[in-house]
């Protein structure tokens, strides 16, 4: 599998090794699930509901605790130590921040605030104000906003407002789950043009999982496919893109020409 | 935009002025109340008091509890019994009791930590039964069925028998309480509180220790129910149990719903609400000609109807018909 990686000289910051998840002991998602990724790399999870892609983000976010799952084998090294099992809080300060759907902000409270809670576990607070306005830069649809509740946007800003919200943590390997989730295509496409625009400027490297195949490989420089709690596929968007199975089950049936 | 948030920080000014006039207007007239009316007084400020606490923990971080009475009654038997048995003087003793009843109040939160909604709702009621219990089997603690009695401290060698005198040192624990209840909103934890009551995976995610939140949210509720459970005890001087009942807790519950979640000035109104309003519909029935035992069933009736209309017509409480009104007033007058 480290053969597969583009760029051998940037060091590696996240390594899954042959993880295996249970919910209340009992449920069993992920088989033996390993990735690696290097930094400034942009990977993409692609899979149906069920497959485990979500439990991945999870158990890499410290998430996995407060839903009743544990890691049973396999470990999480990030950059090298093993944060396996580590609180959300802890992966936080390390610099890995989970986003999670849209309806996830916080209702009752302004744009702002959700901001600024996003930059709650930095100890840098003096420059909180000049960073919401560098996120505004990216959304610029949430600047009108920003003193009002966030329960009256609608989907596709909040989940602007979710993503801007965990750029707030400045985090180094932001996980993106389902950003797609409930929006309309227009607003998919923007929502990725921004994703894109984001990479580039803050240099940072992302794990996205994703139901939108195509969208997902349009901005992902390597795509993984899970099914069943397993990594199907692995490869370039390109070669994935061509994969008749990938065709079929997620891109709308057989490739034509 | 920046026009607005001047005259919004002037409103906010406003607010503050205004506070410390009705500060200082209260205090004074303390001085020259009947004693009737300063009774009620005395026991509105109190019920803010506590009311404060209890909107930390349930409006602010959105943790249910119907056992604020019996915190209450814990701050209540803790500052007597510190005082009059063991001679502590006054001052360590209410702030004792406060640390005491915070003490049980974390014992008793740990179940917020698994628990939420009605699911929590029942928690705190066991823990209200479990420690009213505890007030009827102590009796060395509390009298018991019987009560007890708890003489008026000397604080600072002010002897504060006199009802106005005392008044006064009510009213400083709860100006004392309403500062750090602004100024705890405005930090860290303030946020933390949001940010679990508005989604608490979506807390968890942004690093919010959710065990910490929580318990400080208990822990500081159920200092506040502390302190005002002592001052209510020397208010009250023969204590009953009854005044810390499954009732009163409903009452305190209902007076920061009223008043409105999560804001200072909800438990101020709150609590004029919950007193003021039997006493009006006491003085309604007399200038009726009807018998005050022929009002009091009445008087529940309509008092339960007054709650519902409210939560009908008003949501978010008497503080955001207030707030509404002093903006209102407050940008005619600066046109």
């Amino acid at each position: 599998m480290t053969a597969e990686l583009p760029e051998q000289s940037t060091p590696l910051l996240l390594e899954v090794e042959g993880l295996h998840v249970a919910y209340n002991r009992v449920v069993r998602v992920l088989h033996g699930v390993s990735l690696a990724i290097r930094e400034g790399e942009f990977v993409g999870v692609l899979g149906a509901n069920g497959a485990g892609k979500s439990t991945l983000l999870k158990s890499i976010s410290g998430m996995l605790k407060s839903e009743g799952g544990a890691v049973t084998d396999g470990s999480v090294l990030l950059r090298g130590n093993d944060v396996t099992g580590a609180a959300a809080r802890q992966m936080v300060r390390e610099g890995v921040l989970q986003v999670m759907e849209g309806r996830y902000v916080f209702p009752d409270l302004t744009v702002e605030e959700n901001l600024r809670m996003g930059a709650f576990s930095r100890s840098d607070t003096r420059t909180i104000r000049k960073d919401i306005e560098r996120v505004l830069g990216y959304f610029p649809r949430l600047v009108e906003r920003l003193k009002l509740k966030a329960g009256y946007l609608s989907g596709g800003e909040q989940q602007m407002l979710a993503i801007g919200r965990g750029l707030m943590a400045r985090p180094k390997l932001l996980l993106l789950d389902e950003p797609s989730m409930g929006l309309s295509p227009l607003l998919v496409k923007e929502v990725f043009r921004i994703v894109r625009e984001i990479r580039e400027n803050e240099g940072l490297t992302i794990l996205l999982v994703e139901q939108n195949a195509k969208q997902a490989l349009a901005v992902a420089d390597r795509a993984l496919v899970m099914e069943n709690g397993r990594v199907a596929l692995e490869g370039a968007p390109a070669d994935l893109e061509k994969s008749a199975e990938l065709q079929e089950l997620y891109l709308g049936g057989p490739r034509t020409g | 935009m920046n026009l607005e948030s001047d005259r919004y920080r002037s409103v906010k000014a406003g607010n503050r002025l205004g506070a410390v006039v009705l500060v200082l207007g209260v205090g004074i007239a303390s001085q020259f109340l009947s004693g009737s009316q300063l009774a009620l007084l005395t026991v509105i400020t109190i019920y803010a008091l506590a009311g404060m606490g209890l909107n930390l923990l349930t409006g602010n971080a959105g943790l249910i509890s119907i056992a604020h009475a019996a915190f209450m009654g814990v701050g209540a038997f803790s500052a007597a019994y510190l005082n009059v048995n063991l001679g502590v003087p006054a001052l360590p003793s209410i702030l004792l009791a406060g640390g005491i009843a915070a003490a049980v109040g974390l014992l008793f939160g740990l179940p917020s930590l698994r628990l939420k909604g009605v699911y929590l709702v029942m928690a705190s009621f066991s823990a209200q039964i479990i420690l009213f219990w505890f007030f009827e089997q102590a009796r060395w603690l509390t009298g018991g069925e019987d009560g007890r009695f708890v003489e008026r401290p000397i604080v600072l060698g002010i002897d504060l028998q006199e009802g106005s005198r005392y008044y006064l040192l009510v009213l400083a624990f709860a100006v004392l309480g309403a500062v750090a209840y602004a100024n705890l909103l405005r930090t860290r934890m303030g946020r933390a509180f949001a940010a679990v009551r508005e989604n608490p995976r979506a807390a968890e995610i942004m690093g919010v220790n959710l065990f910490r939140t929580k318990m400080t949210a208990f822990a500081v509720s159920t200092f506040y129910a502390g302190v005002a459970g002592a001052l209510m005890a020397w208010y009250l001087e023969f204590v009953a149990i009854q005044a810390f009942s499954l009732f009163i807790s409903i009452q305190l519950l209902a007076l920061v719903i009223i008043g409105g979640l999560g804001t200072l000035a909800g438990a101020v109104l709150g609590a004029l609400f919950i007193v003021l309003t039997p006493e009006l519909l006491d003085g309604l029935a007399l200038q009726l000609g009807m018998e005050t035992g022929q009002m009091a069933p009445v008087r529940q009736g309509i008092f339960g109807l007054l709650i519902v209309i409210f939560l009908l017509y008003e949501p978010h409480g008497m503080a955001r018909s207030w707030r509404r009104l002093t903006t209102y007033l407050f940008l005619k007058i600066s046109k």
